[in-house]
């Protein structure tokens, strides 16, 4: 059972280090932190700091209709790339995800839901 | 004690310097190259590799209008700033600055109509304009 927990642990680690590098690569920012949990079938990211340097100044110089429609583009540019990582990472296919950006609080939160019971396995 | 007056290059390095920090402080992005020239009572400024990441990625998905509205909301809201620092480095007025970017180089130029030659140390290394007509632009401007 305490193999179980830590593989999954590994799994988490992981994917919050590729979602880091993916977020600098694509966007040139560093989120401060990247919490993933599995649960069943679900994976639930959450990124902290999320909004980048050029979309907060646009939002204090009254620009937040810009920063809402980049965003928006943004997600769906990225959303195939999180997807693949995800599968990669867990093995699993990923029948749905649901993408959300907070301006107001700097979070990016993201649910995955596998297409059958996420199961660790401890290879 | 007078302060010694700065030569052509001088000022035109230390603005390059401060603009360079200028956009990376506001933007998280430092831009490649900034090169600044003053010619007359003008300024331009060619900035290298100004486009964000972000800007970037929307133009390489073919959102482009898109990158522009980014784009042209980036530069009203970083120009305020820019023309503070403009107007103390050069000690003098900015009366006008007309930008422009193209996100597929990633340049950006800047002209800058300013309401004096900025004095420096080697006054001949600053090209003149030919002489013009009365009807010149509003604001103070010295005859040297």
């Amino acid at each position: 059972m305490h193999s179980r927990i830590s593989h999954s642990q590994n799994i988490e680690h992981i994917l919050a280090e590729r979602i880091q590098s993916l977020f600098i690569d694509q966007l040139g920012h560093q989120p401060e932190d990247i919490y993933c949990r599995f649960l069943d079938n679900k994976l639930t990211i959450v990124i902290e700091n999320a909004i980048t340097k050029p979309e907060k100044l646009l939002i204090a110089a009254g620009y937040q209709d810009i920063v809402k429609k980049a965003r928006g583009s943004i997600e769906q540019i990225l959303q195939p790339e999180f997807k693949k990582i995800i599968e990669e990472i867990s093995d699993s296919q990923v029948s749905n995800m649901l993408f959300a950006t907070h301006l107001d609080t700097n979070y990016v939160s993201i649910i995955a839901l596998f297409a059958d019971n996420y199961q660790l396995t401890s290879n | 004690m007078k302060t010694t007056i700065p030569t052509r290059g001088q000022r035109e390095r230390e603005l390059s310097q401060r603009i360079q920090g200028l956009y990376s402080n506001q933007l998280g992005h430092r831009p490649t190259k900034v090169i600044c020239q003053l010619f007359d009572d003008s300024l331009a400024i060619v900035m290298e590799n100004s486009i964000t990441p972000a800007e970037q990625l929307l133009v390489e998905q073919g959102q482009e209008e898109l990158a522009e509205q980014v784009r042209s909301g980036l530069d009203d809201a970083i120009e305020p700033n820019l023309k503070a620092l403009i107007e103390e480095i050069l000690e003098v007025k900015v009366l006008d600055l007309m930008g422009d970017a193209t996100l597929e180089t990633g340049r950006s130029g800047i002209v800058v109509v300013l309401s004096n030659t900025p004095e420096v140390r080697n006054p001949d290394a600053v090209p003149k304009a030919k002489p013009k007509a009365s009807n010149g632009r509003s604001g103070t401007h010295s005859q040297t």
